[in-house]
């Protein structure tokens, strides 16, 4: 049961996932140098993990996957009246939507993990750029994988809220975003953590809340 | 025999199947001892709910127009009346009398009458004097 | 306990306007019964409410003999819900609907959905967003038959389906009822359908319950007079039972439900020069029965339950 749920979340996140690791290759190819379109400069590699301007790249199509994928997997079901079929599947509701928001989660960190990962791999192979790299660098770039969780959680939620207005329906997704600058710009570990578990927390309460009361 | 069922007509559906079946006795098209669909052939075919089948079945069999068999089926039975001769005649009579009224408001003569009657009678099975007899 | 559906007092508000009122609902095992009403009557959210896709205002509801608002899994797997459009995975293809599907049901029955399917001739490996309407229904059905329910919940089945499709659907739903002590509520607005196929039917008017009889029941006791007067008839007219009445110059029409001696007693009273009693057939006694003056309605319900009940011997 649980893992027809989780194929079929991961089937229906195949295009939005493809759409990330496409953004994201072009980006990396950005910034080791490779150009893209002819009439840019030619290359000029950045130094690894240690410009804005990698960091920025990477939150935009990161940000963007999550937000799209938080509502992909729940108002896209409400707009279709799947969630009709689905939730009447016989398991408990909360476990098809923590089902939900496994897989999500997982293919946040993962895409993240790519990126950094293959970004990295490039980084730490000798000859490629001028600067010295260790693996330690790469700190924030997983900080900011992680900050991406409460994004698309908000999105998850904003998708699931029912409201008329459509100024307190986006208000969780908003929130995510808010938590999401919060917990990369923090200059203290422990406080990016504080206020990312608060944020995850706060969701998930929210989330499995609408889930019980909300009207299909 | 052949039923027939139509949701458009002001006449529920099992009493449509009875007026089908014992049309179809009078006519002769069924004879006494002939085997009608099982209540599920007919809701199947009809596409109909087998309640419904049921309970065209079930007037039929209290009016004794079908006998059922258990683990046999559903047979159409031997004419026969709990009635006396005299309480049919008189059953009989007055549905006649509404017969002749409508055909003198339609300005028929007697034996125009008579003659569409006698005609018409040839389509249906009547049993025989003798048997009318004895039933009595 | 042989009521599968049960609910007592259900009531739902959409802002201000009340949806479902106060409905008291009762369907025994083995009933098919056939949930009428217009749009916007309240049919689709009390069905909703039923499945626990929508919570009520106030009241509860129950289905084999467990609230709605938790219904264990083995419960719900024991129960087939068809919601309204057939909404179903668009992306895969039958057979991954049906491998999709199996998952969750242990006592899932291959050998049938298998002749569902090659039954209606389905091609298995296309998408469901390739299928026509009608196919979609017919997936549809077969995944909600294979998990062997006990109680059918189908939201207006056959919405959208050309006449050979429907005929198609109805015969499965028959076969469905063939099987034994199986439950079915389904909504619908193709009278006739539901004349074939219901045991018994409920009819909502703005969302209050104002039918709930045998099918036969309703349709006979819903009756049109044409009263025709040598003079002008009378303005107005009003007798137990009266749903509709109409002035039409020399002639009155009502619409009267449960006619019966007293009625006739009332309608003679007037002192007209002929009555016409009309009988109508089931669409026509619910079009005059739905568009009447709708707060004055009169309720006929809850008469005859047990005499009725539910005679599987037909079925046997």
């Amino acid at each position: 049961m649980l893992k027809a749920l989780a194929i079929k979340e991961l089937r229906e996140s195949l295009g939005i996932v493809a759409l990330a690791v496409l953004a994201l290759g072009y980006v990396i190819l950005g910034l080791i140098g490779v150009t893209m379109l002819p009439w840019q400069s030619a290359g000029q590699p950045y130094f690894p993990f240690s410009a804005d301007a990698h960091s920025f790249s990477q939150a935009v199509v990161l940000g963007a996957f999550s937000l799209l994928l938080g509502f992909r997997q729940t108002a896209w079901e409400l707009h279709n009246g799947t969630f009709y079929y689905l939730l009447h599947r016989p398991l408990p509701r909360w476990v098809v939507f923590a089902v939900k928001l496994v897989v999500g989660t997982a293919l946040v960190l993962l895409v993240n993990a790519l990126f950094v990962g293959i970004y990295g791999w490039w980084a730490a192979t000798p000859g490629t750029h001028p600067t010295p790299f260790f693996w330690s660098m790469t700190l924030p770039a997983w900080k900011l994988g992680l900050a991406m969780v409460p994004v698309y959680l908000g999105a998850f939620f904003s998708g699931l809220r029912p409201g008329q207005w459509f100024g307190s329906r986006l208000a969780p997704a908003v929130t995510g975003i808010a938590a999401g600058f919060a917990v990369t710009g923090m200059p203290w570990w422990w406080l990016s953590a504080i206020i990312g578990i608060a944020a995850v927390s706060l969701m998930l309460v929210g989330i499995f809340y609408y889930t019980r009361v909300r009207d299909y | 025999m052949q039923f027939l069922c139509d949701t458009t007509s002001r006449v529920p559906i099992y009493r449509q199947l009875t007026e089908q079946v014992r049309a179809a006795v009078a006519r002769g098209r069924i004879a006494p001892g002939e085997r009608l669909p099982s209540v599920r052939q007919l809701s199947r075919e009809l596409v109909v709910n087998p309640n419904t089948i049921a309970r065209a079945y079930t007037e039929l069999e209290r009016d004794g127009v079908l006998i059922t068999q258990p683990g046999r089926g559903v047979f159409i039975a031997e004419l026969r009346s709990d009635l006396t001769k005299r309480a049919r005649q008189r059953h009989l009579e007055e549905q006649l009398e509404q017969l002749i009224v409508e055909a003198v408001h339609l300005g028929f003569s007697a034996e125009e009458f008579l003659a569409l009657t006698t005609k018409r009678m040839e389509q249906f099975a009547f049993t025989s004097p003798s048997k009318s007899e004895a039933s009595t | 306990m042989t009521d599968v559906i049960r609910t007592h007092r259900l009531t739902k508000h959409y802002g201000s306007q009340r949806v479902v009122d106060s409905l008291n609902l009762r369907i025994q095992r083995g009933q098919v019964y056939g949930f009428l009403g217009r749009n916007g009557a309240g049919k689709s959210t009390t069905i909703k409410m039923l499945m626990g896709m929508v919570q009520p205002d106030f009241g509860t509801a129950e289905l084999l003999g467990e609230p709605v608002e938790n219904l264990s899994p083995e419960t719900r797997s024991r129960i087939a819900y068809i919601a309204e459009g057939h909404p179903l995975y668009n992306w895969m293809s039958i057979d991954e609907a049906v491998k999709f599907n199996r998952a969750f049901y242990p006592q899932w029955n291959d050998t049938l959905i298998e002749q569902i399917l090659d039954h209606f001739e389905l091609p298995r490996k296309r998408k469901l967003r390739r299928l026509s309407c009608g196919q979609r229904a017919q997936v549809s059905l077969a995944l909600a038959v294979a998990s062997e329910p006990e109680l059918l919940i189908l939201d207006d089945p056959t919405l959208g389906l050309d006449t050979v499709v429907r005929r198609d659907f109805l015969e499965s739903l028959i076969q469905i009822i063939h099987r034994e002590g199986r439950t079915i509520l389904f909504s619908s607005h193709i009278l006739g359908d539901v004349e074939r196929v219901a045991d018994r039917i409920g009819i909502l008017v703005d969302g209050v319950l104002r039918v709930d009889c045998p099918t036969d029941h309703f349709r006979e006791s819903v009756k049109k007079l044409v009263l025709t007067f040598a003079g002008p008839a009378p303005e107005d007219f009003s007798c137990p039972g009266l749903v509709q009445c109409w002035n039409r110059g020399t002639e009155l029409e009502l619409v009267l439900v449960g006619y019966d001696d007293t009625q006739r007693a009332a309608v003679e009273a007037l002192g007209p020069r002929n009555i016409e009693v009309v009988d109508l057939n089931l669409e026509e006694a619910f079009i005059e029965y739905t568009r009447g003056k709708r707060r004055s309605l009169p309720l006929f319900a809850q008469e005859v339950r047990h005499a009725q009940g539910t005679s599987d011997q037909g079925a046997a």
